[in-house]
């Protein structure tokens, strides 16, 4: 894509890290913020993993067997919230932090000290987070938050105070976003090394540069909403409470305006990752780069517009209706293009499939099922027997899983050897990926069934017809969520020690970031490389 | 970083900041306003 004259010295002698907590805690350097954000979001995959292994143990069986109602909602919306919040936009930021600068030959993140508070803002944020899952188990400490991640009203005015808790994380969490989002567009706008023009970036800083736009505009959004619910729950106002003349399809609206962009949002960064690993992988250069840059804006622009298709069942007038059927079946469209990309890059490549190409591989065959699934929710006919079924659920884990966690998967292991200096042990990794992939496919696939056999979601219980699928799903969920483990393993084994890595550690690969030494020094690219 | 970067820097983040702020307080009547033409009260 670009190429690069090095005039980079890289003097280790004047690597001067500062050492102890200091390092981290009051840390400018995109570096180490980026894995202050990657270990954080590593902490939070573990929680929300928690959490979903204690829904699967009590969908194992028909009946209620370890978590009373409230308790399994409440944990339902913790899984969602910490996944989406804590989990997910955290990691893609961390590979954010780490890469973007390598990748566009900038010497830090356009406003170092924001970036610090960016991320420093995420543990408070986390910490209201489980201070909402706790705070029902105290005295007076009122009921579960049994709303779903949703935070429908008017449910949602009327849980206990371990909702005040929660808004005020989805606030911290919404800062600590716009203030990344911010510091990545003027990272990207302002920073890049001479000769680095827009059309000759990596597309992963594209796809950041489009997210971070996304989020932008989303976010405040949400925290509008959110902002309107505490009024109403505690300052007398009726922006939602239909007894006061309010309307509760109102949050709805203000919601999904921020939720579905943060599909987009949640996979983009991914898809940029992809676009690094395909064609190091296939030994050729990237398919039809323009059309991607040009399918993924107009992902997030479309996607900004069709938000209400997740509230077809409210009684929308026709028209509408009909609107937010054809905009998001457009959809399909661009994102059917990015993926002809990936598959045109492969074409008549010279194939190898370490674990980064195996996760891509994985991913565009599982995300495009997702996709088709996503295809069957967009007609509002067919939508309105599968709602709020467990075919949703199916529908949206095959989305996110491979179109944004495995993505993020394939990128830890495809910039790891770059980040540690150290090669990562290929046949744990292997082992690793079947097994995720395997059990991913064992947990959701029958949940399929489950929905278009009327298996409702968010319920405790169910009918004892549909034990079999239960069943098989929560024993591959079980394996599923242990296979993390080996994650760990491998990424802590990495860091430790290891075969040492080159600086260009795939044949393949091309950037600015390969030029480098692995680890790359402490400050990168004091001196801006000339791209040609 | 050279100062006139720096500077450059922040005025963009400011900008930026400006649009989410933007954002936020022009959500509310917004969607009130696309709510009720959604659900085919618009005017009534």
């Amino acid at each position: 894509m670009s190429t690069a004259t090095l005039t980079h010295e890289h003097d280790h002698h004047h690597d001067h890290a500062p050492t102890g907590w200091r390092r981290w805690l009051f840390s400018t350097n995109h570096k180490d913020i980026g894995t202050l954000y990657l270990v954080f979001a590593l902490t939070m995959l573990f929680f929300g993993g928690a959490s979903a292994m204690l829904i699967r143990m009590e969908l194992f069986m028909p009946g209620i067997q370890l978590l009373e109602p409230d308790l399994y909602n409440n944990l339902v919306t913790n899984h969602a919230l910490i996944m989406i919040f804590g989990a997910v936009m955290p990691a893609a930021a961390g590979l954010a932090n780490w890469m973007i600068p390598l990748m566009i030959g900038a010497p830090d993140m356009a406003l170092p000290r924001m970036n610090n508070l960016s991320f420093w803002i995420l543990p408070a944020a986390a910490i209201m987070l489980m201070l909402s899952f706790v705070v029902p188990f105290f005295p007076g400490g009122g009921s579960q938050i049994n709303t779903g991640w949703t935070l429908y009203p008017p449910l949602s005015l009327q849980v206990g105070m371990s909702m005040d808790f929660l808004i005020f994380a989805i606030h911290l969490l919404g800062i600590s976003s716009v203030l990344a989002s911010i510091n990545i567009i003027v990272t990207i706008f302002n920073m890049r090394a001479p000769g680095m023009a827009m059309m000759k970036m990596p597309i992963f800083v594209w796809t950041w540069l489009v997210t971070a736009f996304l989020l932008i505009l989303v976010v405040p959004v949400l925290a509008g909403g959110v902002t309107m619910l505490l009024f109403d729950r505690h300052f007398g106002t009726s922006f939602f409470n239909a007894a006061g003349g309010g309307d509760p399809v109102l949050f709805q609206h203000l919601f999904w305006f921020f939720g579905h962009p943060e599909v987009y949002i949640l996979i983009l960064p991914s898809m940029g990752v992809l676009a690094a690993i395909v064609p190091t992988f296939s030994r050729k250069p990237l398919f039809g780069y323009k059309h991607l840059v040009g399918a993924m804006i107009a992902i997030a622009t479309i996607g900004m517009v069709v938000w209400a298709h997740h509230q077809y069942t409210i009684g929308m007038s026709l028209g509408a209706v009909k609107y937010f059927m054809i905009g998001t079946i457009i959809i399909s469209i661009p994102v059917g293009l990015m993926i002809f990309n990936y598959i045109a890059t492969m074409w008549r490549g010279s194939m190898t499939f370490e674990t980064p190409m195996l996760f891509a591989v994985a991913i565009l065959l599982m995300f495009t099922f997702g996709g088709l699934t996503g295809v069957m929710l967009a007609v509002v006919p067919a939508d309105l027997q599968y709602h709020d079924s467990m075919f949703v659920v199916a529908h949206f884990h095959y989305v996110l899983l491979p179109g944004a966690v495995f993505g993020l998967f394939a990128g830890v292991f495809y910039w790891l050897p770059k980040w540690t200096g150290h090669m990562y042990d290929e046949r744990l990794a292997k082992i690793f990926f079947w097994t995720n992939i395997i059990s991913f496919n064992i947990t959701f696939f029958p949940q399929h069934f489950l929905g278009l056999a009327g298996m409702p979601r968010r319920i405790v219980d169910y009918n004892a017809m549909f034990t079999e699928f239960n069943v098989v799903s929560s024993l591959g969920a079980f394996v599923f969520g242990l296979s993390h483990l080996l994650l760990l393993y491998i990424v802590i084994k990495t860091v430790r020690g290891g075969r040492r890595a080159e600086a260009k550690v795939w044949e393949g690969a091309d950037g600015l970031e390969w030029q480098l030494p692995s680890p790359p020094p402490f400050h990168s690219w004091t001196t801006a490389p000339q791209v040609r | 970083m050279d100062d006139s970067l720096r500077r450059r820097n922040i005025r963009t983040a400011w900008l930026l900041a400006g649009f989410a702020v933007f954002m936020l307080v022009s959500s509310v009547p917004f969607w009130r306003g696309l709510v009720r033409m959604m659900s085919g009260t618009a005017g009534g």
